[in-house]
C-alpha cells in the first residue's frame, strides 16, 4: 500500500490547509472585531479555520484510506501551454493590440501543430482574428485596437 | 384569478418581437453548445454576460435562460445519439437512450424525450404561477439570520452528490467564499488580500474565474487526451414514435414531472438526483425491469420529464429568494446585478414584467425547441462531427475576450490564467470546479447577513436555531448532508461504474461540467 494512497484527497487537502492558514495569517492584518462588531479580518478568519479543517481532514483521508484511487496520467504540456498563452494574451491586448495577443495565445495553445502543420494554424489564425475584429472591434466597439496599444 | 392576470402579463412580454428573437438565440445558442463538446454552458453563459449590460434586463435573461435549457436538450440529443451525455444529468438518459438508437429507434427516444420535457415544462409553468407568490411573500419576512442559513443551505447543499468527496466538494466551497472576501470590505471599507495589485480592489469577478475554471482548465484538460474519433453510426429512421411508446411514456412522464418539480427546488442536487431518482422509480415500478438498459422507453420518458421538470423549478430560489440554487442560477443573479436589479423577494412585485416574462418564455423557449430540433436534428448531428482541434481555439480566443470585457482590463484575463492553474490542478484531482464559484457569489452575502445576525442577536449565536425558518433551512441541510452521505446514495461511484462502461468520451465530458 502506498504512502498517498488517495491522492484525490491528499493534495487537494494539503492545498486548503495552505491557504487556510495563509488566510488566517493575512486577516489578522485587519481589525478583528468581536463575534458582535465583526471586524474586516473575522470573517476570513472564519473561512480560513474551516478550510484547515477540512483540508487536514482530507489530507488524513488521503493517507488513510482503504481505497487505492490513483490519478490518471494526463499530459499536462497542453495546459502549461494555454496557461502561458491566455497570460500572453494579457500582456499583448492593450501594448500590442488584438491581432498579436490573438497570435501569441493560437501560437501557444497550439504549438504542437503549429509545428507540424502550420498551414491549418494560420488558417484558423486568419478566420478568427478576422472575425474577431470585426465583431469585437467593430460590432461591440471594444477599447482594445487591432493594432497598437489602447 | 390575479394568479393567471400574472401569466397573461408574461406572455405578452414574451411574445414581443425582441424577446422573442432573444429566446430563439439563447435556444439556439444554448444548443449548439450542448452539442459540441467542451463548450460547458456555465462558460457561455459567462461569456455572454458581458454582452448583457447593453440589452434590457428582461432579454437578457430570456436569452441566457434559453442558453441554460437549449443545452439542456441538447444533452439528451448526444446522450440518445452517441452515449456521450452533455450533461451530467443526461448520463441517465444514455442507459436507454443508446440502446434504443442502436435499434434504429433514435427517432422515437429523440421524439419523446422532446415531449416529455415539453409536458413537463407546461406543469411546471403552472407550478411557478401558483407557487412563486406564497414563496416571495413568505420570503419577504426573510431577515438577515433566515437568510445566512439560506446561504449555508444552497452552499452545503450543492456540495453533496456532486463528486467522489464530500470533503474536497466542501473545501471548494469554502475556497470559493474566501475568493469572494478578496476586495474591499462593504462594512468597514478595509481593503482586503489584494496584495498591493489596485485592480483587485473590487475584488475578483466571477467571470474571469468561471472562464479560468471551467474554459481553461476543461480545455487543458481535454488536449492531454488523446482525440478520440466520433463514429456516428446512428441512423433515424423516421421521427415518430408508436402508439405503444405514447402509453409506456404517459406514466413515467407524469411522475418524472412530479419529482423534478419538487426536488428542482433543492439547491444544487436536485436536478442531478432527479434524473436518477425517476430512472430508480420507473425500474421499480415497471413490469418488465429487465428490459432497462436495453432500449425501455420509460427509462427515457420519465428522467427525461424529471430534468426539465427540475431544470424549471431550479429558477426558483433565485428568482423568488434571490439566492441561487446552483452556479448557473449564480451567473443568472450576476446578469441582474450587472442591469442593477437587486436580486431578492422584491423582484416579483417591483420587476413583476421581468419575472412573468421570464416565465412565459421559459415555456415559449421550450416550445420552440421542441419544434425545431427534431426538424434541425442532421445539421445538430453533423456539427458533431467537428474535431475538437478547431474548436478549442474559437473558445479560447471568446473566453478571453469575454474576460477582458467585464472591465475592459487584461488583468482579469490574468486572473483567469491564475484560476485556470489552480482550476487545471483542482480537477484533475476530481474537485468540482461549480461549488468555488457559487461560493464566490455568496461569499459576500453569506458574510453580510451573518454580520447582521450577530450584531441583531448581540453576538448570540444560537439566534439561527431559534428562528423556525432558520433553523428549517438549516434541518433541511444537515438532513441533505446526512441522507446523501448514506452508501445507498452512491451514484457517483454509479456515475463513475457507468462512465467507465461507457468508455473514456463520456467520462472527460462528465468530469468536469457541473450542472446548474
Amino acid at each position: 500500500m502506498r504512502l498517498i494512497s488517495s491522492p484525490k484527497d491528499f493534495f487537494p487537502g494539503l492545498t486548503f490547509a495552505a491557504i487556510g492558514a495563509l488566510a488566517i495569517a493575512k486577516s489578522s492584518d485587519y481589525l478583528m472585531g468581536s463575534a458582535l462588531q465583526m471586524g474586516p479580518g473575522y470573517f476570513p478568519r472564519l473561512v480560513g479555520i474551516i478550510l484547515v479543517v477540512l483540508g487536514l481532514a482530507s489530507t488524513v483521508r488521503g493517507v488513510t484510506s482503504a481505497t487505492n484511487d490513483p490519478v490518471e496520467r494526463r499530459a499536462v504540456e497542453p495546459v502549461i501551454l494555454i496557461i502561458l498563452g491566455v497570460f500572453g494574451f494579457a500582456l499583448l491586448i492593450n501594448r500590442a493590440g488584438l491581432v498579436p495577443a490573438i497570435f501569441t495565445l493560437l501560437l501557444l495553445s497550439c504549438f504542437r501543430r503549429a509545428m507540424s502543420k502550420p498551414i491549418e494554424v494560420l488558417a484558423i489564425f486568419l478566420i478568427l482574428t478576422g472575425g474577431a475584429v470585426v465583431l469585437f472591434i467593430y460590432g461591440f466597439s471594444m477599447p482594445f485596437r487591432a493594432f497598437g496599444s489602447s | 384569478m390575479e394568479l393567471f392576470h400574472n401569466l397573461v402579463l408574461g406572455f405578452d412580454i414574451a411574445f414581443s418581437p425582441l424577446n422573442l428573437a432573444y429566446c430563439l438565440v439563447g435556444a439556439l445558442l444554448g444548443t449548439l453548445v450542448g452539442i459540441l463538446p467542451g463548450l460547458n454552458p456555465l462558460v457561455a453563459i459567462s461569456m455572454l454576460l458581458p454582452l448583457t449590460f447593453r440589452i434590457p434586463p428582461t432579454a437578457a435573461l430570456i436569452m441566457l435562460s434559453g442558453v441554460y435549457y437549449g443545452a439542456h436538450h441538447a444533452g439528451s440529443t448526444t446522450a440518445i445519439m452517441l452515449n456521450m451525455p452533455g450533461e451530467p444529468s443526461s448520463l441517465v438518459i444514455c442507459l436507454d437512450g443508446h440502446p434504443m438508437a442502436r435499434k434504429g429507434r433514435a427517432g422515437a427516444a429523440l421524439c419523446i424525450s422532446a415531449l416529455g420535457s415539453f409536458f413537463a415544462g407546461t406543469v411546471c409553468i403552472l407550478f411557478i404561477t401558483l407557487f412563486s407568490p406564497p414563496l416571495a411573500n413568505a420570503a419577504l419576512s426573510f431577515q438577515a439570520p433566515e437568510y445566512t442559513s439560506a446561504v449555508i443551505l444552497a452552499l452545503i447543499g450543492s456540495s453533496v452528490l456532486v463528486s467522489r468527496s464530500l470533503l474536497t466538494t466542501l473545501g471548494m466551497s469554502a475556497l470559493g467564499v474566501l475568493l469572494g472576501t478578496v476586495g474591499t470590505d462593504v462594512n468597514s471599507g478595509a481593503i482586503r488580500f489584494t496584495f498591493g495589485a489596485n485592480e483587485l480592489t473590487n475584488g475578483v469577478d466571477f467571470v474571469p474565474v468561471a472562464v479560468g475554471l471551467f474554459a481553461i482548465a476543461e480545455i487543458g484538460s481535454r488536449l492531454g487526451l488523446p482525440e478520440v474519433h466520433k463514429r456516428i453510426d446512428t441512423r433515424i429512421r423516421g421521427l415518430v414514435p408508436t402508439w405503444n411508446d405514447l402509453r409506456a411514456s404517459f406514466g413515467p412522464v407524469l411522475r418524472g414531472t412530479g419529482l423534478g418539480a419538487v426536488l428542482g427546488v433543492l439547491p444544487g442536487t436536485g436536478p442531478l438526483i432527479c434524473a436518477f431518482g425517476s430512472y430508480a422509480i420507473e425500474r421499480k415500478l415497471s413490469r418488465h425491469p429487465e428490459n432497462f438498459g436495453r432500449g425501455a422507453i420509460e427509462g427515457v420518458a420519465g428522467p427525461e420529464a424529471a430534468n426539465n421538470a427540475a431544470a424549471f423549478t431550479h429558477f426558483i430560489p433565485m428568482l423568488t429568494l434571490g439566492i441561487p440554487a446552483g452556479a448557473t442560477m449564480a451567473l443568472m443573479l450576476g446578469a441582474l446585478m450587472i442591469q442593477g436589479i437587486a436580486p431578492g423577494p422584491q423582484v416579483m412585485s417591483l420587476h413583476p414584467d421581468l419575472f412573468w416574462g421570464l416565465v412565459a418564455s421559459m415555456w415559449l423557449g421550450n416550445l420552440m425547441l421542441l419544434v425545431l430540433n427534431l426538424p434541425l436534428i442532421g445539421i445538430w448531428i453533423r456539427l458533431l462531427s467537428i474535431p475538437y482541434r478547431f474548436l478549442y481555439p474559437v473558445i479560447l480566443v471568446f473566453c478571453c475576450i469575454g474576460a477582458y470585457s467585464i472591465n475592459n482590463s487584461a488583468f482579469d484575463v490574468g486572473i483567469a490564467a491564475c484560476i485556470g492553474a489552480l482550476g487545471y490542478f483542482l480537477h484533475r484531482m476530481d474537485c468540482p470546479p461549480a461549488p468555488l464559484i457559487l461560493g464566490l457569489v455568496l461569499g459576500p452575502m453569506l458574510e453580510d447577513n451573518l454580520r447582521r445576525s450577530l450584531l441583531i442577536s448581540n453576538g448570540d449565536p444560537l439566534v439561527f436555531f431559534e428562528r423556525p425558518i432558520s433553523l428549517g433551512l438549516l434541518l433541511l441541510t444537515c438532513t441533505l448532508v446526512a441522507v446523501f452521505s448514506l452508501p445507498v446514495f452512491m451514484p457517483n461511484k454509479r456515475q463513475r461504474e457507468q462512465a467507465s462502461l461507457l468508455g473514456d468520451e463520456a467520462k472527460a465530458h462528465t468530469d468536469i461540467s457541473e450542472g446548474g
